[in-house]
């Protein structure tokens, strides 16, 4: 059973509510914002192992004989071939890794693929009594798409266990793999013109992809769009979090949220679980 | 010289466009004489990414000695610098003007 954590908008409070409820659920939480991974900060895990995440990439053999074709074919552009100059150049900021290339072309053996590392995945524990896994994927800077790597993370997650998946930002790709991932999803909201609008982008992909939802209004201080949001929606609000200082603060001494809000949390924790105690066994 | 400049309209009346891989056209010159060898529509405008991949490794293939434009994306110059040819910097001034700056050696070499 996972627990999808997105909300288009950035800086809303989705590693807040993620690291919080997986503190109050015992959930094992999943750092799927590789990009930028900072619920460790807030769970303070023991890590025990960090592997590679790897692509496969084409690259070409002395068979090549620079026809093109490849090139011609990447729906990505991701390949340049110079017949004159003898070049085969990767541009593996675009490649998709989709093997295309091998498949057309015409002499066999002329790309081979060959991997190259996009980022590690650390395993480890957090808890009182250590024993509540922690999943964290990273990007290495530079590379273009997490997307690849949350796959790999996906493949790892642990079956039949309750896990919260915290998503990066936006309503693209990365947070699509996110999405399909996930059984329930949370739309963690921020009462602003930005951060409603962003949310209507999410709620429009997270309807498209018929998942289950609720809401979490983070920053509340009176204003109620997100109220309203969810009323036109139809989307049940599981909890209301203050704005406030003092979670400010202990955010930024790397605090988990439920020091100052446990019994919102509490209270939000239970209604999910009874939201979704019919899918999760 | 055979150059590949990237332009506005199809014919040697037009100016420079301000983009190299993106601009509606494209026409092959022979500096020396300033006859126009060939005028092409660029196909590949639209594209959503590796415009700049697909234009360079067109043009390098057309059998070129150099690529004049305004402003060249990482991409392009990257592919035309694997190619032995060379990109010349232009301002947007008429095709006519480019070639007899290209003849006085008033371009600037960007590869």
């Amino acid at each position: 059973m996972n627990i999808g954590i997105v909300s288009g908008k950035g800086g809303t409070g989705k590693t807040t509510i993620s690291t919080g409820l997986a503190n109050v659920l015992k959930a094992n939480y999943v750092d799927m914002d590789a990009e930028e991974p900072n619920g460790r900060y807030f769970l303070d895990p023991l890590i025990s192992k960090t592997s590679s995440s790897e692509v496969m990439i084409p690259e070409n053999t002395e068979k090549c004989t620079y026809c093109g074709i490849c090139a011609d074919k990447c729906q990505f552009s991701a390949l340049a071939v110079i017949e004159n100059t003898k070049r085969f150049m990767v541009f593996s900021d675009l490649c998709h890794h989709c093997g295309l290339c091998i498949e057309v072309c015409p002499v066999e053996g002329a790309i081979k693929e060959k991997m190259k590392p996009i980022g590690t995945i650390s395993f480890g524990t957090y808890g009182k009594m250590d024993d509540i896994n922690f999943i964290e994927g990273n990007l290495n800077i530079g590379e273009a798409t997490s997307v690849p790597l949350l796959e790999d993370i996906k493949t790892l997650i642990p079956k039949k266990k309750l896990n919260i998946l915290d998503s990066s930002p936006g309503a693209s790709c990365p947070v699509v793999s996110v999405l399909d991932a996930s059984d329930y999803i949370i739309l963690a909201g921020e009462p602003t013109p930005f951060g409603v609008s962003d949310l209507e982008v999410v709620y429009e992909l997270v309807k498209e992809l018929d998942k289950p939802m609720g809401l979490i209004i983070n920053k509340y201080m009176g204003d109620n769009s997100l109220h309203k949001f969810a009323e036109n929606h139809n989307i049940d609000i599981l909890g209301i979090l203050p704005f406030s200082r003092k979670v400010a603060e202990n955010y930024s001494s790397g605090g988990n949220v439920i020091n100052i809000l446990h019994s919102e949390f509490e209270e939000i924790g239970s209604k999910i679980m009874k939201h979704i105690g019919s899918i999760y066994e | 010289m055979k150059a590949f400049i990237s332009v506005n309209e199809s014919s040697l009346d037009t100016t420079l466009c301000d983009r190299f891989a993106r601009a509606p056209y494209f026409l092959i010159i022979d500096t020396e004489t300033g006859e126009l060898l060939k005028s092409m529509e660029n196909s590949f405008r639209d594209g959503a990414h590796g415009v700049g991949i697909r234009v360079a490794t067109m043009a390098v293939n057309e059998g070129i000695d150099c690529v004049i434009g305004a402003h060249f994306g990482p991409k392009v110059l990257e592919v035309i610098k694997e190619s032995n040819i060379k990109a010349f910097n232009a301002d947007i001034k008429t095709v006519k003007e480019i070639i007899s700056d290209c003849n006085n050696n008033l371009l600037k070499e960007e590869i």
